[in-house]
């Protein structure tokens, strides 16, 4: 259940929902997430930690950099997909 | 080869065992002996597991979020089986009672086999490129980014096709051809195949 409540908040975040669309397309470093963004490299790893307690994102350590994947199932990408459609003003570009 | 015993995959196998000890002796033998029925299902959830863990645990260890995935993949595998012999054997038991096919036996196997593809391809997504599951071709073997588009396609097809598969089996006809009904749900797998990467484009 707590993990259940903890997807639920991460998708709640529309930043967090374009954060997992990017990852979607590639894994990427928390340095490269946070460019796509106006928001601080602390906020993003903010982001990033609470989707990784999700389980939602992975980190994977390659050489000195730490990559992010994508870890989302089928029904949390479609619970993400209903969020952003409730919530349409909320995407960010 | 390297297997390592998980208390909850062994324990279904366990428990398809049982339900075989404890219904053995009303089994019917006009159609397949009691010991064949009794055996081939837990045999095969027994012999899957095997295979899957000795082909998949050398991913499994190289990453961790692959390892959950699999975990979670192998023991939906068995308990579909599983669940699958308890209905095989209550069936059995039904039909010799009542001399004839029931109904439930029919539908049942259709919303298992539908809950089956679609927990399985919900999690699809999370695996890693791996030997035992997943759509393993050169191609996604060899490029993990190839894997992961592959296997979330894969994966939206599968859940679409089994919620299709659960909803023809509950509420089609017994009389209607399902063939026809499932090329129909086969379509909307692969709609939702062709929508949903665009919809990613998009982004």
């Amino acid at each position: 259940m707590q993990v259940r409540n903890a997807v639920f908040r991460a998708l709640a975040d529309p930043t967090r929902r374009e954060i997992l669309r990017l990852l979607r397309t590639a894994p990427r470093t928390s340095g490269e997430i946070a460019d796509r963004f106006h928001s601080s490299w602390p906020t993003i790893s903010r982001h990033l930690a609470v989707l990784r307690d999700a389980g939602l994102v992975v980190a994977e350590r390659n050489g000195q950099e730490i990559h992010y994947e994508i870890n989302t199932s089928v029904v949390q990408e479609l619970i993400e997909h209903l969020m952003d459609w409730m919530k349409p003003d909320g995407r960010h570009s | 080869m390297v297997v390592t015993a998980k208390p909850k995959p062994l324990a279904v196998v366990a428990l398809a065992y049982v339900c075989s000890a404890i219904l053995y002796p009303w089994l019917p033998d006009h159609t397949f002996s009691p010991r064949f029925t009794a055996l081939v299902l837990p045999t095969t959830c027994a012999i899957v597991y095997l295979l899957l863990e000795s082909l998949g645990s050398a991913a499994a260890s190289r990453s961790p979020a692959h390892a959950e995935a699999h975990d979670a993949i192998v023991l939906r595998i068995l308990v579909v089986i599983a669940a699958l012999h308890a209905i095989v054997l209550v069936g059995l038991l039904d039909f010799a009672r009542t001399a004839g096919p029931t109904v439930w036996v029919a539908r049942g196997t259709g919303v298992l086999l539908g809950a089956g593809l679609l927990m399985i391809g919900n999690l699809l997504p999370r695996t890693r490129p791996n030997p035992a599951l997943g759509i393993r071709t050169s191609a996604t073997l060899n490029d993990k980014d190839a894997w992961m588009r592959v296997n979330r396609m894969a994966g939206y097809v599968a859940v679409t096709l089994g919620a299709a598969l659960i909803a023809i089996a509950l509420f089609v006809p017994l009389g209607t051809p399902w063939g026809a009904s499932f090329g129909a749900a086969g379509i909307a797998a692969l709609a939702a195949l062709i929508v949903i990467p665009r919809r990613r484009a998009d982004v």
